[in-house]
């Protein structure tokens, strides 16, 4: 409170609608969490903006005015096709491209549309009311970047994409009590900013025991295949089929590091089956698959027994096995047929050095082939630009990765900017494979930073040339951690021994129970025993939203949250108002009038902190409508209302 | 003091107002429409308008149920009788369900392609093998019904064609089909707060929705213009408001202490409960289905001591599935007088694969065995009291497939079963998947032998 009183001297004699809303600010400004500031510069602005009202003194309706033209400064900008800044070579590729096929684009975001996507986007959550506040009031040069870069050194970065990765990476309860280390270890590397390239050299070539000192060798063991019961040993019915193992291990990180779905090829070859699928699979054979299994062919997975039971997520990893066998009975895909095992890369044919470890020979052939960093670069691109620039993610047909004349009828170049991937992808090896590197330079291009709204009539065909901001529904944890920004009621949840509240934190989302967990799998939280999916809208979401604890529970004005601590605020929001009525005017205000401002105070704060922006006038009045009777109802059924708001509920 | 809700209009004017939207086209992500071409080779029957699915997941031991053999393992307190003339139930496990046998159809002779869990209750659940290939585009069979019969939608019609019940997790999601014919899932042990409301919540509910609408019309234009996914979602709304706003709903999902008596306080019995209710209700649930998970006794079958036993799980079957079948019988059908709704339901009782027949392990259970394993069936014009296949005096082999063709039925058919029921064409082919792979609605190309796409005749005729 001492904050916004310094502001209030500091400005004297400004008009009241301008006092009232900093004032307002500054008290929302003194919590905790941030350390917010009012730029000179928007002092100057405000001061501007009400100077025009210090000729008579103002009407209650005239405060209101005041403050939502201030509402209007902050609505997004009208979409249009004027040139934007190139900043950077994805901005070369994407505009040039537009440009020669005559296709217009968006208008830059707004700042505060700009805001929003970038906090959804990289910490996985939207920004608070104080965080809007004082990015709105920073009106210096460069704070889009400076922003990125804040985000990208945040704890919330590592936190929000190490569960992207845990997703990716499905470390759910395959890995049993290793988890705990897994989730460290992918915090570690993400903050140190390690190299990717070394990252997935340990996760495809460590060993030991899974659950104690090995994070590698914990995600081959999750893709354990139970085999069949084996009648001498009744009593253990969860040993393991090893070739099924590595075979599935084989198409876990062909999808995740390579973008190839080498699963067609584990059954039979490619010829004769995949002509209307992928190009290039069509000249694979189950015995190239059976080649590139065989890096782990001197794998085991043995699982561990303690105090007499079976452990079966918890497995030692070494190296002691002959080799890949190719004749051996399967229980998951059909039968061996025999083949060579000796080790070959699939994209390029060599085999390990002389003298290598298979496994290492893999990391290295693996890591050092540029489609690693292509995969990886667009994995990355999609999941901030709403879609790859090829789709999906985990199906390449490299045979169509480049536009020729030679494809069969029917066919066209898979990828919609394969040169663009590619510079992506070298600059990602440039940059020493860093994951922080490669979402700083998507997030500060123009081509990010686009606004969703176009202004010309949209084509289906203008989407592969991202000419708009593609609009996402909010992921589950996303959505659930916005939630709680917006309410200021956190979840508790018990995660590896810590009590935490936003979902990113959670040690595996299987520890959600009850109707949080129903949510979270409402907008696609997979179980991490699934590789993570995007999900579409459905019905089944939006009842959830309008009805689930997870919504109704945070919106109570007699709880701990938002709404609550709007209305505690109440009284105090009242001397403030008459203090700065009468400062301006010299008279005191009626109590109508005390009303009227501390009433547009909440609904400006609760869409400030819920969707990010002030309310236009007409939603203004809408709101206060629904205020009017029941000022206590009206603010809970306002912030549900906000909530449940597909704006809310999408990134655009 | 709820000034507003005066000036709303009513509740069912806005459900009309709705329902424009909920069953005009809406466009979002998804294959649809699917590009269906029928085969025309099938003449589906169409006598059933619902279908209740009671997966018994785990697998059923056969020989210790409905295809009774005395061996090694039969516990002395079976009390085995004869329910019907040739018909030896273990009366210990079912002591209701065994005077009901004529209305029960029996199939013995199924074979799994399946040996594991993980597999096999995929397979009962999307109707074909897993296939990790084409996994993610591969809908549960709820998700092809409600597409299918989504034409026959009524404006009344609120509730969601697809519902599952216990499945959590292991819901399949809807495949290639548009995420509107997924089914929800009611995890009807947690309660069912969040899919529910009544009283006072639904008054407050409407004076929120309202007020959301009013806010959405003041900024309608802005968001308009950036695609359809967010005016998508308000269509979403609209059918989920549907749903919540329709007295039916929390009535349908209410269960009454005497009802979750008779049915069994457990996950089939509140589940066949639950199942019964939709279908009562007759708002648009067509397909639901039940999980009835823990059979899988690898250890101490028949120890009433353990947690989870044979005894148990037969038991809360027996009270669960009479209880169902008697309801429904009793109840008379909305649409035609002259039947009841268990005329009107097909009951599928599928289990992904057998259990060893003959002596036990040696930690006194049953291993997986898949070579023959059993099904139950009633109602929707399933012929009661037939017993369709017969086994060996062990029960580890078919003697007579029991159908007119020679090799074994399969979980594939009893789907196309169902499918006939419903008046689906089974032999429908989906052409323009995102694979390109064409999608039958029966695959023939089974994992471990091809089966027949055909629906068990005799369990009809």
């Amino acid at each position: 409170m001492a904050h916004s009183m310094a502001k209030y001297r500091k400005l004297g004699g400004a008009a009241p609608a301008a006092l009232l809303a900093l004032a307002l600010a500054g008290a929302l400004a003194a919590a905790p969490r941030s350390e917010p500031r009012i730029a000179p510069e928007a002092e100057a602005r405000a001061e501007r903006a009400h100077r025009s009202l210090e000729q008579a003194p103002p009407s209650a309706a005239e405060v209101a005015e005041a403050i939502t033209s201030q509402a209007a400064r902050l609505r997004p900008a009208a979409a249009s096709d004027a040139p934007v800044l190139r900043r950077n070579f994805i901005d070369e590729a994407l505009f040039s491209r537009m440009e020669r096929d005559g296709v217009p684009h968006a208008g830059l975001a707004s700042d505060g549309e700009f805001q929003r996507r970038v906090y959804i986007d990289l910490i996985g959550r939207i920004p608070t009311l104080e965080e809007v506040l004082a990015f709105d009031a920073d009106g210096s040069e460069g704070k889009r970047d400076r922003l990125i870069d804040r985000l990208i050194d945040s704890e919330e970065f590592v936190e929000r994409w190490s569960y992207f990765f845990e997703d990716l990476f499905r470390a759910g309860n395959r890995m049993g009590h290793g988890k705990n280390l897994f989730r460290f270890w992918t915090r570690e590397w993400l903050e140190l900013d390690r190299s990717y390239a070394d990252v997935v050299a340990d996760l495809l070539t460590q060993g030991g025991k899974s659950s104690h000192s090995s994070p590698g060798a914990l995600y081959f063991a999750r893709d354990f295949v139970k085999a069949k019961d084996d009648p001498d040993t009744p009593d253990a019915h969860d040993l393991v089929n090893r070739a099924d193992a590595i075979d599935e291990f084989t198409i876990t990180y062909g999808k995740v590091f390579l973008g190839l779905n080498l699963g067609c090829i584990s059954c039979h070859d490619g010829a004769n089956h995949l002509e209307q699928v992928n190009l290039y699979l069509t000249s694979k054979t189950r015995e190239d698959f059976f080649r590139q299994a065989a890096f782990f062919g001197r794998t085991r997975m043995i699982m561990n027994w303690e105090n007499g039971f079976q452990a079966n997520t918890e497995y030692t990893v070494d190296d002691v096995e002959p080799g890949y066998p190719t004749l051996s009975e399967s229980i998951v895909r059909v039968p061996r047929t025999g083949g060579s095992n000796d080790p070959k890369f699939i994209l390029d044919d060599r085999p390990p050095d002389p003298g290598e470890q298979p496994r290492d020979a893999l990391a290295r052939l693996l890591t050092g082939h540029l489609q690693f960093a292509r995969a990886t670069a667009n994995r990355i691109w999609a999941e901030l630009m709403g879609v790859g620039i090829v789709e999906p993610v985990d199906g390449f047909d490299l045979t169509r990765y480049y536009p020729s004349d030679d494809l069969p009828d029917g066919w066209s170049a898979q990828p919609s900017h394969p040169y663009l991937l590619d510079e992506l992808a070298r600059d990602f090896q440039d940059s020493g494979f860093s994951i922080k590197q490669l979402v700083r330079r998507i997030a500060s291009s123009s081509a990010y930073q686009l606004s969703s709204q176009f202004a010309h009539e949209w084509q289906p065909a203008y989407g592969r040339y991202f000419a708009r901001r593609n609009v996402k529904l909010l992921g589950p944890v996303q959505l659930h951690d916005a939630l709680v920004t917006a309410t200021a009621v956190p979840g508790a949840y018990s995660s590896g021994g810590d009590e935490v509240g936003m979902a990113r934190q959670v040690l595996d989302p299987a520890y959600v129970k009850g109707e949080v967990s129903e949510f979270l799998r409402a907008f696609g939280q997979q179980s991490r025993d699934e590789f993570p999916s995007r999900v579409g809208g459905s019905s089944f979401q939006a009842m959830l939203m309008m009805n689930s604890s997870a919504v109704l529970d945070r919106v109570q004005s007699d709880g701990t949250g938002r709404v609550a601590k709007l209305l505690e605020a109440l009284q105090s929001d009242r001397v403030v108002a008459s203090a700065a009525w009468k400062s301006a005017t010299g008279d005191a205000p009626g109590p109508e009038q005390v009303d009227a401002a501390v009433r547009r105070g909440i609904v400006e704060k609760l869409y400030l902190s819920t969707l990010s922006r002030r309310p236009v006038p007409g939603e203004m009045d809408v709101a206060l409508g629904a205020l009017e009777s029941d000022v206590e109802q009206g603010a809970e059924n306002l912030q549900w209302a906000l909530l449940n708001k597909p704006e809310f509920l999408f990134n655009y | 003091m709820r000034t507003v809700r005066d000036l709303a209009p009513t509740r069912r004017d806005t459900l009309r107002l709705g329902a424009g939207s909920l069953l005009g086209g809406l466009v979002g992500e998804g294959l649809w429409p699917a590009r269906a071409r029928a085969a025309g080779r099938s003449n589906p029957r169409g006598t059933a308008r619902f279908a209740i699915i009671v997966e018994a997941a785990g697998a059923i031991s056969h020989v210790d149920t409905f295809d009774f053999k005395e061996d090694a393992g039969t516990q002395p307190d079976f009390d085995v009788r004869e329910a019907r003339p040739g018909l030896y139930v273990p009366h210990r496990l079912f002591p209701s369900l065994s005077g009901l046998m004529d209305r029960i159809a029996i199939v013995r002779t199924f074979k799994s392609h399946e040996v594991v869990h993980f597999r096999g209750e995929y397979y009962t659940r999307a109707g074909r093998p897993l296939n990790p290939a084409q996994k993610e585009e591969i809908p549960p069979v709820g998700t092809v019904v409600a597409a299918e019969l989504d034409s026959q939608r009524r404006e009344s019609d609120t509730f969601p064609t697809f519902v599952t019940c216990n499945l959590g997790n292991l819901a399949l999601p809807s495949g290639f089909y548009h995420p509107r014919f997924s089914g929800l899932d009611i995890d009807v042990g947690a309660g069912i707060g969040s899919v529910a409301a009544s009283g006072d919540a639904l008054a407050l509910l409407e004076e929120r929705y309202r007020l959301l609408g009013d806010l959405e019309r003041a900024v309608r234009r802005d968001f308009a213009s950036r695609g359809p996914a967010m005016s998508a979602f308000r269509s979403f709304q609209e059918e989920a408001y549907h749903v919540l706003g329709d007295s039916r709903w929390p009535q349908a999902l209410a269960m009454s202490d005497a009802d979750s008596q008779r049915y069994g306080e457990n996950d089939v019995g509140r589940g066949c409960l639950l199942a019964r209710n939709l279908v009562m209700a007759d708002a648009g649930t067509r397909y639901v289905h039940v999980k009835h998970g823990g059979w899988d006794h690898h250890k101490r079958i028949y120890d009433h001591q353990a947690g989870s036993n044979h005894y148990k799980h037969c038991n809360a079957l027996d009270r669960a599935l009479f209880s169902l079948i008697v309801d429904l019988e009793a109840a008379v059908s909305p649409r035609d007088p002259a039947k009841t709704l268990l005329d009107e339901t097909i009951i599928a009782v599928p289990t992904e694969f057998g259990r060893v027949p003959g002596a036990l392990n040696g930690v006194s259970g049953r291993h997986h065995y898949n070579e023959v394993y059993i099904g139950l069936f009633a109602g929707g014009g399933v012929k009661g009291g037939r017993i369709i296949g017969r086994t060996d005096a062990a029960g580890e082999h078919a003697v007579e497939t029991g159908w007119k063709h020679r090799i074994q039925p399969k979980t594939e058919n009893i789907v196309a079963s169902v499918y006939s029921a419903l008046g689906i064409d089974w032999t429908k082919e989906v052409t323009n998947t995102p694979s390109k792979r064409v999608y039958r609605l029966v695959d023939p190309l089974g994992a471990t032998e091809l089966c027949v796409a055909d629906e068990i005749e005799e369990l009809f005729v």
